[in-house]
């Protein structure tokens, strides 16, 4: 558990792991980390912006370039060790992973983690658009 | 191993390489040139630390970097780690540097007919 804010208290360890997913930049990132906060009440995510050269893409393009990168999303996920193998698998099936071109997702020991919690009191960004319109 | 309709794959390795900026592409060559099937991403970073260190003022290493992320077979990734130092010159002073995480299962789209085939070998 993570101490209180401002305790002394040392951190404890909490083995966890890492699971990273390589998703095309069609806006399915934000739906997979809107759906891991609604569903899973998993917020320790983030997503970045990449070039990608998929596995199944030619080794070399002509005069023996690489082939041309498409822009992807890498998003990480932290899990607690105890419901990795479950996020895992949920996370196969929203950003469909099976599927051709909707690339590849790993997962990989952490050490360590802390919790992260967002203050109470703070809007959901979508609702408060939403009101805008 | 399959599990429902998931085909997890296992011993895979994930090499991140820490390299000057524009020097991504040479990685990446580098390491479809041994003739291993990868897949990789690239991004950028800013990277602080033993650049001050190094040049007068620090002005010898460039503080922007790129990262590349290398997906390799456990038992490639001998293979693909000497054909990446060696093109982006690791070995040198600030031209950057590499780590090898081991990953315990992968999954992504895998064409029938090559599952058909592994199912076949086993």
């Amino acid at each position: 558990m993570t101490p209180a804010p401002g305790s002394d208290q040392p951190l404890s360890k909490k083995a966890a792991k890492l699971i990273t997913c390589v998703l095309p930049d069609d806006g399915s990132d934000k739906t997979l980390m809107q759906a891991l906060r609604h569903e899973r009440q998993i917020l320790s995510t983030n997503s970045v912006a990449c070039r990608g050269i998929a596995v199944l893409q030619c080794a070399k393009d002509k005069h023996d370039r690489l082939p041309e990168p498409t822009l992807v999303r890498k998003v990480e996920v932290v899990v607690a060790d105890h419901e990795a193998d479950a996020v895992f698998d949920y996370i196969h099936e929203k950003a469909n992973i099976g599927h051709k071109g909707s690339g590849i997702m790993f997962m990989g020991p952490l050490i360590n983690m802390t919790t992260f919690e967002l203050p109470e009191g703070v809007p959901d960004e979508e609702a408060r658009y939403a009101d805008r319109r | 191993m399959n599990n429902s309709n998931i085909t997890y794959l296992t011993d895979v390795a994930l090499i991140t390489c820490v390299v000057k900026i524009g020097l991504s592409d040479v990685i990446l060559k580098a390491a479809r040139d041994v003739g291993v099937i990868t897949g990789a991403i690239s991004y950028h970073a800013r990277g602080y630390g033993a650049r001050e260190r190094l040049g007068l003022l620090g002005i010898a290493v460039e503080a922007e970097k790129e990262v590349v992320s290398i997906l390799v077979s456990s038992e490639q990734q001998d293979t693909v780690v000497n054909s990446i130092c060696r093109a982006g010159k690791l070995d040198a002073p600030g031209m950057g540097y590499l780590y090898i995480t081991p990953l315990e299962k992968v999954a992504t789209y895998i064409p029938q007919d090559v599952i058909n085939k592994l199912e076949e070998g086993s």
